[in-house]
């Protein structure tokens, strides 16, 4: 071992007091950072998961129908106004071979060609407005995960089927195995059968959405061989805008992507971001201060030493080295401390916030405290920290000593 | 006559603060030889530090000549008279100034760590061997801290012929101990003086060291006035 790094081994050792004070500093200094990424990236996951775990990470559809204009020739330019609800329904016919090429596609982990639209579900004297959407058999729960929130009944749908949220069931006084009629806004009447009852902690989702099987829903928005979107599920969520560009090249759909349409969405993770690296950076720099004044206290109470130790032919550089190997050391080891302190910190708080019914009260997610980062920021910063120390320390000068 | 192990010719060493100057050293001409045990006497502010600091390369002189060992001090950078310190000189100071953290085997030992020997064996077996000659066997691995006055110079005195080196240069060395104490380490150094052939250059008021050196150095006024 070069005799610099086991001078500095031996003088955090000798500090002790001091040496526990700093290392508890540096340690604290991490717990609050991997604390803060731990929550902030936890929070993260939660809302994100929260906003997109009942809606497609991507959605095809077809592309606007605009009217034909009897344009002029030449440089003659037309402006048209389209009023919306007045275009003719916009349809994907061949949907089964799209559905293919989305499968195929690497990071896809779910797709469902599906047909929606808005009806009323009637119930005696009871009328509510609904949005229905009809899947293909198998894939109710492809894109909201209907089968884990069902409360009653079942999620596996068949033709004549329908499954309806909480909120709805309460305000029409039903329960499964019951009747009820579905009207479209093309008109169709349908009398569908309550096959289960979800509850997918969604309040808009309870109380406005309906799912029936695909054959159902053709039949009711008078889309025959046809459906309204294919929707896309991704392994990786932020991969949706790439995903969807290529998708909208492949296939001449409109690709929309769920980053796009929750913008505010991103907003406030990135202002909540903002705010966790900010808690993260004065956590560093109170790390790189206590790191510096105590380094600095130490070069000046061992100037005796440090003396005697040019004396013997000890070269500056090598002071210098013994200076940052201490801040080294401090760094590292303190973070180590500090990062096994975090973990455990937030482990606890995610168990004892746990609710009965598995849910996070606070959504920190111990795995995401950026423990690497953290050794790896608070390793550099203190021995950076230890620059000035080392500089200081290296222009000791043995005369002094000498005649002190 | 032993060889010349360290010359100075024409020495001067001037402080200079702002506009003041203050000339320490008036133009020292010396020679030492290999093995003498030598005094350096003079009242308080006569230049001794000083001078001992420039023999000793802790300080570059104004002008002048310094040749340790039978190098020009002048042609060496800072880093070669670094290196040059490590090898060839030793030190005893007043207050010994032992490295506190580290055991009595540890500080004697310290003085090869910069150099990166090649068989550690061999320096801890002429370590331990110094300490077994300052009498301190039993102590050696006892912390700095945990020493008597008079063990840690004796400590001081090891680790300043670890590196053999052909000069060692001790300022009071005997000012911080009592008689008794005083006395052995002087004994001490003048036996090791001539067992190693090592040249002992010591600063000093005491003019019963002065007795019993081969010779007394005395400056005065920055200049030397017997030698």
């Amino acid at each position: 071992m070069p005799f610099e790094l086991s001078v500095a081994l031996r003088y955090i050792r000798s500090g002790r007091l001091q040496t526990v004070l700093i290392f508890s500093g540096v340690a604290v200094g991490i717990v609050v950072f991997t604390f803060m990424a731990a929550l902030i990236n936890g929070l993260a996951v939660s809302l994100t998961n929260n906003v997109i775990g009942n809606i497609a990470h991507v959605r095809l559809e077809p592309p606007p129908r605009l009217p034909r204009t009897l344009g002029g020739e030449g440089d003659v330019r037309a402006l048209v106004a389209v009023q919306r609800g007045n275009e003719p329904r916009a349809e994907i016919n061949g949907w089964r071979n799209f559905v293919r090429m989305v499968e195929e596609m690497p990071g896809v982990t779910a797709s469902a060609a599906s047909v929606s639209g808005s009806g009323f579900i009637q119930r005696g004297e009871k009328i509510l407005p609904v949005s229905v959407t009809g899947y293909e058999p198998g894939k109710e729960s492809a894109m909201i995960d209907l089968s884990a929130g069902i409360v009653r009944g079942t999620a596996a749908l068949g033709p004549g089927d329908v499954l309806i949220g909480v909120i709805i069931a309460e305000q029409l006084g039903v329960t499964t195995g019951q009747r009820l009629r579905v009207r479209s806004d093309r008109g169709r009447e349908r009398a569908l059968l309550i096959k289960g009852i979800f509850d997918v902690r969604s309040a808009s989702v309870n109380e406005r959405l309906a799912f029936t099987d695909l054959a159902t829903a053709q039949s009711l928005f008078d889309v025959a061989g046809a459906v309204s979107r294919i929707e896309i599920k991704l392994a990786d969520i932020f991969s949706a805008p790439a995903v969807a560009e290529r998708l909208a090249g492949m296939t001449g759909l409109q690709a929309v992507d769920w980053i796009r349409e929750n913008a505010r969405l991103q907003d406030a993770l990135s202002a909540q971001g903002n705010t966790g690296d900010l808690v993260k950076f004065f956590s560093v720099l109170l790390i790189i201060i206590a790191v510096a004044s105590q380094l600095l206290l130490s070069a000046v109470r061992r100037r005796g030493e440090i003396g005697i130790m040019r004396s013997m032919g000890v070269s500056r550089a090598s002071v210098t080295w013994i200076f940052l190997c201490q801040g080294l050391f401090i760094g590292l080891f303190g973070s180590l401390l500090g990062a096994g302190l975090g973990y455990g910190f937030a482990n606890f708080l995610a168990r004892v916030t746990l609710r009965p019914d598995g849910t996070q009260g606070l959504p920190i997610d111990p795995a995401l405290g950026e423990y690497g980062l953290a050794i790896g920021i608070a390793t550099v910063a203190s021995t950076l920290a230890a620059i000035l120390p080392a500089r200081v320390a290296s222009r000791t000068d043995p005369v002094e000593v000498m005649t002190q | 006559m032993n060889p010349v192990v360290l010359r100075v010719s024409d020495l001067r060493k001037t402080y200079v603060d702002g506009d003041v100057e203050t000339p320490v050293l008036k133009g020292i001409n010396l020679e030492f030889h290999r093995g003498e045990f030598v005094s350096l006497m003079g009242p308080s502010g006569s230049g001794k530090s000083t001078l001992l600091s420039i023999l000793g390369t802790l300080l570059r002189p104004t002008s002048g000549e310094v040749e340790l060992v039978g190098n020009k001090l002048s042609t060496l950078d800072d880093g070669d008279v670094t290196r040059f310190r490590n090898l060839h000189i030793g030190f005893v100071f007043q207050f010994h100034h032992l490295l506190p953290d580290f055991t009595a085997l540890e500080n004697v030992l310290f003085p090869t760590l910069p150099r990166r020997v090649d068989d550690p064996r061999t320096e801890r077996a002429r370590a331990i061997e110094l300490l077994r000659r300052v009498g301190l066997s039993d102590r050696m691995n006892f912390r700095a801290t945990k020493l008597s006055g008079g063990q840690k110079q004796r400590v001081a005195v090891a680790r300043a012929l670890m590196n053999a080196p052909e000069i060692v240069f001790a300022d009071e060395p005997t000012g911080n101990l009592d008689r008794d104490t005083g006395e052995e380490v002087l004994a001490l150094m003048r036996e090791l003086c001539v067992e190693h052939g090592t040249m002992f250059l010591i600063s000093t008021h005491d003019e019963e060291i002065a007795r019993r050196s081969d010779r007394t150095v005395r400056i005065l006024d920055g200049r030397v006035v017997s030698s």
